[in-house]
């Protein structure tokens, strides 16, 4: 988790305790969950047009310099790397702090999963693959990018962060006279082509959220499919801590970060279904109340010791904690399963 | 950006929930054996005092005596413990327990009634992932607290939990084996994992008395070594702990349905998805569930497995749950449809080939209910889909197939567990309720998208809520009570009607239609005898008609109840005149009009009787098998009594009263019972697509007055009924205009006569 999102989580905890009612009001129910997403969309859609604005400035720059990128770094760079750094802010805006917070919603709701595979899970065209993503991006120097992948993880996060080199230009960006791994620069047709479509798709995304009219099975349909993929995601943090660059994607930020992402989205959606459970089984509401807070504490824990430094947690305790954690979600899902009997059978 | 999202986090955990209570002292006390055992696998040295604290504290907020005792005795382990591998053992044992212990609690709360403990006690338990949790939920829910059915309930709490506890038990094994094979299991890990699989398999023997499981106790397994080799041996003895919760017959049921859940998988998948897409989320989400059952019904079979088919599960068992595995993950990536259809066929394959799985269907009473309920769903699953292409003939065809099946298995079931959600499951096929049209009503309205499947998917939810609800038994009070509510419901209207026309049909002049009425009633006595035999046999093959024959019927007794409104009516308006004018009435009239009369009273006391007789046979037949002949019985022939006393007590009334109040007590009777008769004809006629439904939104009808009224909120239910009312006024006024014309013509005569005395001569009409 990086320092800015670290930051936001201490002051953000420090306002809970006095923002409590408003919040109660804000997701007491469906529409509470609506005006979740709306807001959160809405914040990623200007991140969407930020990223267009900051994509063309920076093709200006590198078509002023002929497109050669080692020349207009050498003339510009102090704007070439703040525009590199706002289209990565502007991508954690889009993406880390915007799309994870509303996974487990876009997801897990039938008539938005078509965004979570294009945005986020789809995975490129290969013999046999399962959810591609159905992006074609007509690149403008003739090229295009053909069902290489989702917006976020296979195209813009590896463009901006150096992790696909069919995206970037290598460079000696800091004049050491060698080209790290991920030294490089992103290519200007790559992220027009990419901040124009993805700019499209959070423009939709936020019509159809608007006109969502959201109901208590949606919410528990979109919890039940997305509480599990977060057994998936503990699985996937233990395998990064044996292996730190084992995916070879997820740079941006932390997969804790993730998780707490999909977990609170879940959260939010559960909290507006609670009080119909709540009404019919006191004892399943307070157990489902606590198993998310027991995930975020969890959570808590982890970053708590992701911290403190990855060598002072034991290749034995990463195990533990990763079935600690699976079995926190484990529960939730089939709980979550007798909300959905209990709100739409009786 | 966050702050909502964090907010409703901590929302979450500052929400109110009481005092502290069974849950909160389980997240203690789990949250403190999960801070022990990190610090024994990490071989960290934690003095544990608030962590033993808490473990103390769980114990005594404890108020099974049987829960206090077992976990009181693993904590006391603890301070023995001297290593870091004797420290995790500990911990392990004391994770196993704590989920023992919470079973016990909650049973023994259930047996005292406090259900409210009971269910923070299952709900504190452990689940493991694809646990399935309904059937005990919705069997607190609804019938948690009926003392008759407590023993089933406790039973069926009692086994979910083992299910659970072995399918955790088998996942931690599995996990176990894989962190050994990737060569990272540690000694502190392995005994801690180790000895909660064992105490998670070491059932208490009141569970097991309270699931009615027989056999001996589970026996010590010793610990495995940390090599996977070790671990794979002893994950064998573990398996065979489990207890085998099926008797054969059911091992064969479930068997089955794994099959034919894998025959529907792709059909469903088929449907639902399209171009790695969601194209219809019910078929969808019907897919995923038939393989996370089928999953659930082979884990269930395992320990059965184990021992009768022991050479299978060493050659396949891999196999077979690895190709579940796969199932699921294409299922759940929306991949190709051909992978999904290999997948299946492959397994049903496995299935049939080396497992000697058969489809061959055997099983009785609530064993077939699950068959049934999938054959309801694929039913329903191929309307739906014949609908969306504009097959509405087709559509309604199969809707009425479900329907039946539903009505003529399932309802018959459920109405004694609980009539509302029996009433609520069968409008959902038909005009629908409070949250909603039903499936007839939007195919009648060739509904579209959304609005068309809604229905669809009530029925199904309601259909579920059903299946869950008869995995509990019924208690043989249970059963006599409901037969004799069924007896005393369908009998009821019958008797009271036959008995007021009798007492009406006073009189040596009566005779004969008394006599045509009583053998008109014993022969449907007798027919509706032979129908109850013939039930399992002729009748069931014929069940799909069931619904048509009863239309037939209704629709007989209608008219012979038109015909008895009528008679009643002569009878009120010529009791009142004197006896002279009925000794001159036209006899030749009087001759014809005696014949249509008998005709009238035999066929009204045959089918008045065999109308309900017919429905009941069927209802007993169901109840029968469900619960056995004797208590059955005694709940019949009590109901019998009881309406034979009814019938006895209406007809000395009657013969009390003066004629012509009877005749009018009667006339009500009559009417009331034809408009009663007119609303469930029309509702059968609805039911069978005889007649159309036009539901009146927001009209809710109390479910006794369907029942005992026949009124349901539809325009035809009603209108229908209320027309009859209208034909009943207009034959009373026609009948009143013609009597007032011949007292004229008869007073004229009488002038006549007077005027111009004249030897007696047929009088004109």
């Amino acid at each position: 988790m990086s320092r800015h999102s670290l930051s936001l989580l201490a002051s953000a905890t420090a306002i809970l305790a006095t923002t409590t009612s408003l919040v109660r009001s804000e997701v007491s129910n469906v529409e509470g969950v609506k005006s979740y997403l709306v807001g959160t969309v809405t914040k990623m859609d200007e991140a969407g047009h930020a990223f267009v604005k900051d994509a063309n400035a920076y093709a200006a720059i590198i078509d002023a310099h002929h497109g050669e990128y080692a020349k207009a770094h050498a003339s510009k760079q102090p704007e070439i790397d703040a525009l590199v750094k706002a289209m990565q802010e502007d991508y954690k805006t889009m993406d880390s702090y915007g799309y994870e917070t509303v996974e487990g919603i876009v997801g897990g709701v039938d008539s938005f999963t078509h965004y979570d595979r294009d945005l986020d899970a789809g995975v490129p065209q290969t013999p046999g693959a399962e959810n591609v993503a159905e992006i074609v991006l007509p690149l403008r120097d003739g090229g295009k990018i053909d069902h290489q992948g989702c917006l976020f993880t296979y195209i813009i996060e590896p463009a901006l962060w150096g992790g696909d080199k069919r995206w970037v230009t290598p460079l000696d960006l800091d004049g050491d006279g060698k080209i790290a791994p991920r030294e490089s620069l992103p290519k200007v047709e790559v992220v027009l082509a990419a901040a124009g479509d993805v700019s499209k798709r959070l423009d939709a995304l936020l019509a159809d959220a608007k006109a969502w009219q959201p109901t208590s099975a949606d919410c528990i349909a979109a919890m039940i499919t997305m509480t599990p993929t977060l057994s998936d995601y503990f699985e996937d943090w233990k395998e990064s801590r044996y292996s730190e660059h084992a995916s070879g994607r997820f740079y941006a930020v932390s997969r804790v970060s993730d998780m707490r992402g999909i977990m609170g989205s879940c959260a939010i959606m559960y909290q507006a279904v609670n009080p119909e459970v709540a009404k019919k089984d006191a004892g399943l509401a307070k157990s489902i109340r606590s198993g998310f807070q027991g995930i975020t504490s969890f959570l808590d824990k982890i970053e708590a010791r992701e911290k403190a430094g990855a060598r002072t947690i034991s290749l034995a305790e990463i195990d533990e904690m990763a079935s600690q954690a699976k079995e926190h979600t484990d529960k939730l899902v089939p709980q979550i399963e007798q909300t959905k009997a209990l709100v739409e059978k009786n | 950006m966050r702050l909502p999202l964090l907010a409703s986090l901590a929302l979450l955990a500052v929400t109110p929930v009481g005092r502290a209570d069974v849950l909160d002292g389980t997240d203690a006390a789990q949250s403190a054996l999960d801070d022990l055992a990190l610090a024994a696998v990490a071989r960290r040295v934690e003095a544990g005092q608030p962590q033993r604290a808490a473990l103390d504290a769980f114990g005594k907020q404890l108020r099974s005596p049987e829960a206090r005792a077992l976990w009181e005795k693993s904590v006391a382990r603890l301070s023995a413990a001297t290593s870091f591998t004797a420290t995790a053992e500990t911990l392990g044992t004391l994770r196993g327990a704590l989920q023992q212990t919470l079973a016990l609690e909650m049973l023994a709360a259930y047996r005292a009634g406090d259900i409210d403990v009971a269910r923070q006690a299952r709900a504190a338990i452990k689940l493991p992932k694809h646990a399935s949790a309904v059937e005990g939920l919705l069997a607190l829910q609804r019938i948690g607290g009926a003392e008759d059915q407590r023993a089933e309930v406790a039973r069926l709490l009692a086994r979910e939990t083992l299910v659970w506890q072995g399918s955790r038990a088998r996942e931690r094994t599995d996990d176990l084996l894989r962190l050994a094979k990737a060569g990272r299991a540690t000694p502190e890990l392995v005994s801690l994992r180790a000895a909660e699989i064992q105490a998670l398999t070491t059932f208490p023997s009141a569970l097991l008395a309270a699931a009615k499981v027989t056999g001996q106790p589970a026996t010590a397994v010793s610990p495995p070594g940390v090599d996977a080799a070790s671990i794979a041996a002893w994950k064998a003895s573990i398996e065979g702990r489990l207890p085998d919760l099926l008797s054969s017959d059911e091992v064969e049921h479930q068997e089955r349905l794994v099959v034919k859940l894998l025959r529907l998988v792709p059909m469903e998948y088929r449907n639902g998805v399209r171009d790695g897409q969601i194209a219809v989320p019910l078929e969808y989400r019907e897919a995923v569930s038939f393989t996370v059952q089928a999953q659930q019904l082979l884990v269930e079979v395992r320990p059965n497995w184990l021992k009768t088919k022991s050479a299978a599960m060493a050659a396949h068992g891999t196999d077979l749950e690895g190709g579940f595995v796969t199932l699921e993950e294409t299922i759940v990536a929306r991949g190709e449809l051909a992978s999904v259809e290999r997948e299946c066929k492959n397994l049903s394959a496995l299935l049939q080939d080396k497992f000697g799985v058969s489809l061959r269907k055997a099983g009785k009473g609530s064993d077939v209910v699950q068959e049934t309920a999938l054959e309801i769903r694929s039913l329903l699953g191929q309307s739906l889909q014949s609908a969306r292409t504009g097959q509405w003939r087709e559509a309604n065809a199969l809707r009425l197939e479900a329907y039946t099946t539903f009505d003529l298995e399932i309802e018959s079931r459920i109405l004694p567990r609980d009539p509302d959600l029996a009433t609520r499951a069968e409008r959902s096929f038909l005009d629908g309720g409070r949250d909603g049209a039903g499936i007839k009503a939007v195919l009648d309205q060739h509904a579209q998208g959304a609005a068309l499947e809604a229905p669809y998917e009530r029925t199904l939810e309601a259909l579920d809520g059903c299946v869950a609800l008869l995995r509990v038994g019924l208690s043989p009070t249970t059963v006599s009570i409901t037969a004799f509510t069924i007896v005393l419901r369908e009998g009821l209207e019958a008797v009271v009607i036959l008995a007021a026309l009798l007492a009406g049909l006073r009189g040596p002049e009566n005779a004969d239609s008394r006599r045509q009425v009583g053998i008109g009633a014993f022969a449907a006595v007798i027919v509706s005898a032979i129908t109850f035999l013939l039930a399992r046999t002729v009748i069931s093959s014929l069940s799909r008609y069931g619904e048509t024959l009863e239309a037939v019927i209704s629709i007989l007794a209608v008219i012979i109840l038109l015909i008895v409104t009528n008679w009643v009516f002569h009878k009120y308006y010529w009791t009142g005149w004197n006896t002279r004018l009925r000794e001159l009435k036209d006899k030749a009239a009087l001759r014809r009009g005696q014949r249509w009369e008998s005709f009238a009273m035999c066929g009204v006391g045959f089918l008045t009787i065999y109308r309900e007789g017919f429905e009941t046979t069927l209802f007993m037949q169901s109840l029968i098998l469900e619960g056995g002949v004797t208590a059955s019985l005694t709940g019949l022939f009590a109901g019998l009594a009881v309406i034979g006393i009814a019938g006895w007590a209406i007809f000395r009334w009657g013969m009390k009263l003066p004629y012509r109040k009877l005749l009018v007590v009667t006339g009500a009777l009559v009417v009331t019972i034809l408009a009663t008769f007119l609303g469930s004809t029309v509702r059968l006629f609805q039911t069978i697509g005889w007649m159309p439904i036009h539901p009146i939104h927001g009209l809710e009808i109390p479910t006794w007055m369907g029942t005992w009224l026949g009124l349901y909120p539809s325009w035809e239910g009603l209108l229908i009924p209320f027309l009859g009312f209208v034909y009943v006024g207009i034959a009373w006024l026609f009948v009143r205009w013609q009597g007032q014309r011949k007292q004229a013509a008869f007073n004229t005569y009488l002038q006549t006569r007077r005027e111009h005395p004249q030897p007696e001569a047929t009088p004109h009409r």
